[in-house]
């Protein structure tokens, strides 16, 4: 069973969800499939709190993507200079992603792609200030017990929907993104 | 409770005399504006980059430190009118220009990048087995389409 066919086939289920534009308009580029999590972060109606207005922005940010946006992308964890949209995860081999959503406190989103231009995402943390709302704790340096528990959790729920199957790989974010921009 | 759309534009169709539209859903709406202001913004800084634009120019023509400039175009933030003049006429010599339109008018198009792959046969760089420890998709790869905005 090809990966395209498993992906359809998992939002068929409702194990994973397709976002949709809350304002029709642009053409969808791109597909953001999301867990159950981020699904529930993302749907509103959201609440007049920091959490509404964190998760409204989220919602906005995940949208810019599926519109196909020129998107900027840090390729090499750690080496990358800082103030990307999004970035790849150590170790690089694993091909696991993070979407960073800057306004405080800042949130990162991680993902795999299954196949070029559709994103899997998972989870969202806090990187540096605690989000009570979030129920982890924040990710801190790139190397801090965190960051780990969060890739090993987010490989996991990859499996979970993908069993035998690897993320999307390539050379080059080419492969994996159009209309990305290298930092 | 599910998020209707019905719902959320109705805190936006109230009119002038309808209650104060939530905080989130302005949250919603200015985020937009920013990654649309970004998006505009990069692009035409990757147009003049091909054109020999580095950020370096840039930064001194519009009197602002290289960190700067790294953050304005790494990442869609809360620029300021001034900023995003400065960085319009130093990218391009050109001024905005606002336009407005209205969400409650938004118009479906038709083209849906799910809806494409959902129906259409996957190539063989979709199946498990290309599975590639580092290397190119077994589909031939893709051109290098991407851009590299050099650091300052």
């Amino acid at each position: 069973m090809s990966i395209r066919a498993k992906w359809v086939a998992r939002v068929g289920e409702g194990r994973l969800v397709k976002l949709d534009f809350l304002i029709p308009g642009p053409s969808e580029k791109r597909t953001v499939l999301m867990s159950a999590e981020i699904n529930r972060l993302v749907s509103g109606p959201w609440e007049d709190t920091i959490m509404g207005d964190r998760c409204a922005r989220l919602r906005a940010n995940l949208e810019n993507i599926v519109s196909g946006a020129k998107l900027t992308v840090c390729w090499d964890p750690f080496k990358g200079r800082p103030h990307h949209q999004i970035g790849r995860l150590s170790p690089p081999q694993d091909f696991m992603f993070d979407i960073r959503c800057g306004e405080e406190p800042a949130l990162r989103v991680t993902f795999h792609f299954a196949e070029k231009d559709v994103l899997v995402a998972y989870l969202c943390s806090p990187r540096s200030l605690p989000v009570s709302w979030l129920h982890r704790l924040p990710l801190g340096e790139g190397s801090s017990r965190e960051w780990q528990g969060i890739i090993m959790e987010s490989n996991a729920l990859w499996g979970e929907p993908f069993p035998g199957s690897r993320p999307h790989s390539g050379n080059h974010i080419d492969d994996l993104l159009s209309n990305a921009v290298l930092r | 409770m599910t998020f209707s759309q019905t719902q959320f534009f109705a805190e936006i169709a109230a009119g002038h005399l309808g209650p104060e539209i939530p905080s989130s859903t302005r949250a919603y709406f200015q985020q937009r504006l920013r990654n649309r202001i970004f998006n505009f913004l990069l692009e035409k800084f990757v147009i003049s980059q091909k054109e020999g634009l580095t950020k370096a120019a840039l930064a001194r023509r519009i009197g602002k430190s290289p960190e700067v400039i790294n953050r304005w175009l790494g990442i869609p933030s809360n620029l300021t009118i001034d900023s995003i003049s400065d960085l319009l006429l130093g990218i391009t010599a050109e001024e905005l220009e606002p336009g407005a339109s209205s969400p409650l008018k938004a118009v479906q198009h038709n083209y849906s990048h799910f809806e494409e792959l959902r129906f259409s046969t996957p190539s063989s760089g979709t199946d498990d087995t290309n599975w590639v420890n580092g290397g190119s998709s077994k589909n031939g790869g893709s051109s290098k389409n991407s851009v590299v905005l050099e650091s300052l």
